[in-house]
């Protein structure tokens, strides 16, 4: 079985982590773009981090197996510093043609503010203007609300729905999203967010279409195998291999597949070449390269 | 809860407020001074180091009602400084302290900023995920209350909710009630349900009857 995890933030994962991805199917990973833990201060660390997803990353999950590709955008947490979200905003436009960048994202509400609404709305039309699907963060209090702003929005800036998946949802607010042309994401947690057995549920309930599945794994309690986890649910729960393949493989795949830079042809494990080094460095500490044939 | 500063300030072991008084003559307090910043935090951030020199092992345990000896020595030191300088001193302190420190300073809000100035700073500190922090500033504070517009006390009071932390202590949360807040948490008790998860019994001190 082949798995693509269409959301996690591997800057913040292990080498073993990768290792454990790919043998558990894993071969592709989409990384959105998303805040730090803490506030940065300067717009640098914002370029440093948007280089470092677009080089060093790709190149360490290559090493492994894995196929490597990102969204950029500024994040709604960040969004409420305008004097900093604002030099932010001037940058991301250079990463948007590159082959890596599927989609603009994550953006969408954290606290509900007028700033966090101003900069979305901003990148839902730079992703109508790019012509690049838009990965939308939904927030984790009064989410229903906040799913409701979001729909609204997107009608509002007038992107085209099939462009926009809506992240993080849960048993309230698919509904909402299923109620229009958006992808549904959501992310499996080991305690919040949603559970295997809850999104079983929920393919049960709703069906597979523009269903979509991610671990949204990070420098938190996080778990990067979910993807691959909630597979062996399904397949308990009596999904076929061709469902299972739809929603965990496909789907995600034929959403960011709107951008016009990958189609579920290309999506394959990459050969493995250790051996490989990125400006001088290697991800191995003393191992034997791997060198695939 | 309302406490003063003097209440506070009583609190503190003489030599050490004597110390800290002898700290502040010596700052540069204009902030346009070059490295005047830089000589604000190295002073500030000492002062758990000079306490430790000077016999106070357990400076960040419980002392005085929710504070540390620590707490209370660098909301002292914060007082007095903007009492001497101006605002942005104390803004500089806030921006570059580290959430320890933050979450000092945070405890002693209501007694720097009677006026709310710090206010814009302030919501953005609740933005962070540190625990300690936010809870600093969510509980037993009267600053939020007097301060924060209807919506961001209600975000405050669901964040609050989302990491655990017990309402109770939101200070004056029963004046604050309001249709929204009640909303919002209704839907948060809601969405806890369909997950299957335990709703926190303090939840209902949110709701308007």
């Amino acid at each position: 079985m082949q798995y693509m995890d269409p959301h996690i933030h591997m800057i913040s994962r292990t080498t073993d982590d990768y290792e454990n991805m790919a043998k558990a199917g894993v071969v592709a990973v989409v990384e959105p773009a998303f805040w730090q833990g803490q506030p940065r201060t300067g717009v640098s660390t914002f370029i440093d981090y948007f280089d470092m997803l677009v080089g060093w990353e790709r190149f360490r999950a290559k090493q492994f197996g894995i196929m490597h590709f990102c969204t950029m955008g500024l994040n709604p947490k960040e969004a409420n510093n305008r004097a900093l979200a604002d030099e932010v905003m001037k940058v991301i436009p250079r990463y948007l043609s590159k082959s890596s960048v599927l989609a603009i994202g994550e953006i969408g509400y954290d606290d509900m503010t007028p700033a966090e609404e101003y900069y979305f709305q901003l990148q839902l039309e730079m992703a109508k203007e790019y012509q690049l699907p838009a990965l939308v963060h939904t927030p984790h209090r009064d989410k229903i609300k906040g799913t409701k702003r979001t729909l609204a929005l997107v009608k509002e800036v007038g992107i085209d729905e099939e462009m926009v998946l809506v992240d993080h949802l849960n048993e309230q607010t698919l509904p909402l999203v299923k109620a229009t042309g958006c992808w549904c994401g959501h992310s499996i947690y080991p305690q919040t967010k949603m559970s295997e057995e809850r999104m079983v549920k929920l393919l049960q309930q709703y069906g597979s279409e523009k269903m979509v599945v991610n671990s949204a794994a990070d420098w938190g309690k996080s778990d990067p195998l979910k993807v691959p986890k909630t597979g062996v649910l399904m397949a308990k729960s009596g999904f076929s291999e061709q469902e299972i393949t739809k929603v965990l493989f496909e789907n995600p795949i034929n959403y960011y597949a709107q951008s016009g830079k990958i189609s579920l042809e290309d999506i394959v494990k990459p050969r493995i070449d250790q051996s490989e080094l990125y400006q001088e460095n290697s991800a191995l500490r003393g191992q034997s390269p791997i060198v695939e044939s | 809860m309302d406490i003063s500063i003097s209440q506070l300030s009583n609190q503190l072991p003489h030599n050490i407020a004597v110390w800290i008084d002898q700290l502040l003559e010596c700052q540069p307090l204009d902030k346009n001074k070059e490295g005047s910043d830089n000589q604000l935090m190295i002073t500030f951030s000492s002062l758990p180091l000079e306490l430790r020199k000077r016999g106070y092992k357990n400076m960040a345990s419980q002392y005085y009602c929710h504070f540390s000896l620590l707490d209370i020595c660098r909301i002292y030191f914060a007082y007095h400084l903007i009492a001497k300088s101006t605002l942005p001193m104390l803004m500089v302190l806030i921006k570059l302290a580290d959430d320890e420190e933050k979450t000092s300073i945070a405890k002693g809000l209501s007694l720097f900023d009677i006026t709310g100035d710090l206010l814009e700073n302030v919501i953005d500190l609740t933005r962070t995920n540190c625990i300690e922090l936010f809870a600093a500033l969510a509980l037993n504070n009267p600053y939020p209350a007097k301060n924060f517009p209807e919506h961001n006390f209600n975000q405050l009071v669901l964040k609050a909710l989302f990491n655990d932390l017990n309402i109770e202590a939101v200070d004056q949360l029963p004046l604050r009630r309001n249709e929204e807040l009640s909303r919002m948490v209704v839907d948060y008790r809601d969405e806890r349900l369909a997950a299957n998860r335990a709703v926190p019994v303090s939840l209902l001190w949110a709701v308007s009857s």
